[in-house]
């Protein structure tokens, strides 16, 4: 339709304008000269030209900017697709036909359905209905599958669409998005939860969590372990408010330490539980910035056992300390036993060996005997023959003395070998026997040279010992040797006999000589060991042999204070005669 | 009667010989016997007034001397007997003592003793 209008510029001119209201013709409204009409024609045809030129402008920059969406549409970083109601797509982007797997042409018009997974198939038909029927966005989840076959998880949003040529809310715009990443991270985490549902639901123990003032914020128990546990009692309370101050108080530094530190602090404690003690183990540990979990175990039955362990350990320990003590006796017993025996082997062997010598010195007194009985002989024979000759008889005494220190020497030599004569054992008085000794002794001195003083104690006077009397006085004989030999003329030599003990009797030697020194004291009464001029060297050794043929014990030792040394004897006693 | 003669039996021939000159200073006649069977022949021989023998005659026992002394015992009983030994032995002394020995001397013997006891014993 043409509409007219009055030019407001040039009232003459009439405009017609077309439907877009754009300025179709201009003519003079008069018939004026055809030059103003061909110079408004071509005024017209330069229009005409602008327009197009203008039109063509636009429709450039209309093509740029439908390149513009084109390619933001295809490039897009989710896909773009659209379905018809048949279910077929029938509009894809390339980032969207890269995610089916295929390119879009040869997506166009196959069923969406194909690349959904089977156990999908229902959520996705139920999403198009609604989706192509509502007024909205409605957005669903789908694993879909690839034209590969590869498995992914999408995120679909659907609005209702116009296809060309057909009804409105039949066919279905959708954007699809990839999830599988978050869907895989989503899995993996209901699987965790799920598991750390499991492991805490077979704890047994009581799981609280508490804020930085102590008051539990939550907590976790199973209600088979725990049916009285009641959170109304604890729940937003404090420490302090539900546990005794002595246990709440160390409870509460523990908090704070492990606040502080980050570290994981234990504690035990108990509390009565009805009528019983039952003993608790907490371990807690700092959880984000303020807050801490705690870990309570009941553990009374193994403190029970703990105690029952202990006890039966003290037990054991006792037990063993009490065999211990005994066989420590045993022990000890045994040690003086094998000692004793030690000792016993010892005399034994040491008697066989005094044996074995004194055979030997048996046999060789005897050996030597016989030739100085020779000698004796022929000297006397020679004396006789030179009796005037006066050298000879110095020599003949010379050798005389030699052969009797021999004889001297073979005689003590054979006391050594001896042993006691049975026959010769008798029961006498010790006062008696040293009296007679010493009487003995006395005679055989060419001079007295020793004052000799006998003492006894007053028990001592009824003393009486079994021996052989001989060799008992030959002991005394030669102990009184022994002394004067070692100590200056005219010095006091003392025989004391002491009160007898239970069993034995000792019987002291006492001189004031030069004493012994230190390192030979052990050793006097081996044979040969005193080199004296005079003696045999086997007086003491004689000593010692008749001793221990009685059963007896021979020791010596220096006075105290000095000068001197004594020599104390024991012998065992029969009986001390009432 | 028996003459004073005695008899000195030792296997050892310092003896035999040193007391042959000993008794003879004494005046007293001696024979010399230096095993137990030299001592029985000589005292089949003639007869002693005393015998004096060593215990040892180096026989197999070693106690010829009392054999001796048994067989002087068997041939005359007045006959007086000596024993001399090296040995201090008890069961010698009990036994010579069993056989009736008038002496015993242990070596080595002092000759006065030895003299003056056969003097005794021969008067």
């Amino acid at each position: 339709m043409v509409t007219y209008m009055k030019d407001k510029q040039n009232p003459d001119m009439g405009r017609e304008l077309n439907n877009a209201g754009n300025v179709a013709i201009s003519w003079p409204s008069d018939a004026r000269s055809e030059i103003n009409l061909i110079e408004a024609l071509r005024k017209k045809q330069a229009e005409l030209e602008k327009q197009n030129r203008e039109l063509r402008e636009t429709q450039a920059r209309l093509e740029e900017s439908r390149n513009k969406f084109s390619e933001l549409y295809d490039q897009a970083p989710i896909g773009y697709f659209s379905v018809d109601k048949a279910g077929r797509i029938f509009e894809i982007n390339r980032t969207g036909a890269d995610m089916l797997g295929d390119s879009r042409d040869r997506l166009v018009n196959e069923y969406f359905l194909d690349f959904v997974a089977k156990e999908f198939h229902d959520t996705y038909k139920i999403h198009f209905t609604d989706a192509c029927a509502s007024q909205g966005k409605l957005n669903c989840e789908l694993k879909l599958v690839k034209k590969d076959g590869t498995e992914f998880y999408g995120y679909l949003e659907s609005t209702p669409a116009n296809h060309p040529g057909s009804n409105r809310g039949s066919s279905c715009r959708s954007t699809i998005s990839d999830i599988t990443q978050r869907k895989l991270m989503e899995n993996a985490l209901r699987e965790s939860k799920l598991k750390n549902l499991a492991i805490l639901n077979t704890i047994p123990d009581i799981i609280f969590i508490q804020d930085k003032d102590g008051v539990y914020v939550d907590y976790h128990a199973r209600i088979q372990t725990n049916p009285t546990l009641n959170p109304k009692d604890f729940l937003g309370k404090r420490t302090r408010d539900v546990l005794p101050l002595s246990i709440a108080v160390p409870l509460d530094r523990l908090l704070k330490t492990t606040l502080d530190t980050g570290r994981i602090q234990e504690y035990e404690y108990s509390l009565p539980f009805g009528e019983y003690l039952r003993h608790y183990e907490t371990r807690m540990v700092r959880l984000g910035e303020n807050k801490v979990l705690s870990i309570v175990r009941d553990i009374t039955r193994s403190k029970q056992a703990e105690k029952a362990l202990q006890a039966a350990h003290n037990m054991l320990e006792r037990r063993v300390a009490e065999r211990t003590e005994e066989i420590g006796k045993i022990n000890i017993q045994l040690k003086k036993e094998i000692k004793q025996r030690k000792r016993m082997e010892k005399k034994k062997e040491k008697a066989q060996q005094m044996e074995t010598i004194g055979q030997l010195a048996s046999g060789v007194a005897h050996e030597v005997r016989n030739p100085l009985n020779s000698i004796q002989a022929i000297i006397a024979v020679l004396n006789q023959e030179l009796r005037g000759h006066h050298e000879f008889q110095n020599c003949s005494k010379h050798i005389n003395d030699q052969v009797e220190r021999l004889s001297r020497l073979m005689r003590d030599l054979l006391e050594l070998g001896k042993q006691n004569k049975k026959e010769f054992m008798k029961i006498e008085s010790i006062p008696v026997l040293c009296k007679s000794a010493v009487n003995l002794w006395k005679q055989a001195q060419k001079e007295p040279t020793h004052h000799v003083v006998l003492n006894h104690a007053e028990r001592a006077e009824k003393a009486v010992l079994m021996g052989d009397m001989g060799k008992l006085q030959q002991v005394f004989i030669n102990l009184l040797d022994n002394a004067s030999q070692h100590s200056p003329e005219g010095s006091e030599i003392t025989l004391e006999i002491l009160n007898p003990a239970k069993k034995n009797i000792r019987i002291r030697v006492i001189d004031r000589g030069t004493g012994i020194k230190a390192e030979n004291l052990p050793h006097i009464f081996e044979p040969f060991f005193t080199k004296r001029h005079t003696g045999t060297g086997l007086g003491l050794s004689i000593v010692t042999n008749i001793i221990e043929n009685h059963s007896g014990t021979i020791k010596v030792r220096n006075n105290e204070p000095l000068p001197g040394c004594t020599i104390e004897i024991s012998l065992p006693v029969v009986e001390i005669k009432k | 009667m028996i003459e004073r003669r005695l008899l000195i039996v030792d296997d050892d021939k310092t003896v035999l010989y040193a007391y042959k000159r000993l008794f003879k200073f004494a005046g007293v006649e001696v024979d010399t016997a230096k095993s137990l069977d030299k001592a029985i022949a000589a005292m089949k021989k003639k007869s002693y007034r005393a015998v004096v023998s060593d215990l040892n005659l180096r026989g197999e026992t070693g106690l010829e001397g009392l054999e001796v002394l048994q067989t002087v015992k068997d041939i005359n009983e007045d006959t007086k007997i000596v024993l001399i030994t090296a040995y201090g032995n008890l069961q010698v002394r009990e036994r010579a003592a069993e056989l009736g020995i008038d002496y015993y001397f242990e070596k080595p013997v002092p000759i006065d003793n030895l003299i003056k006891i056969l003097q005794t014993l021969t008067n």
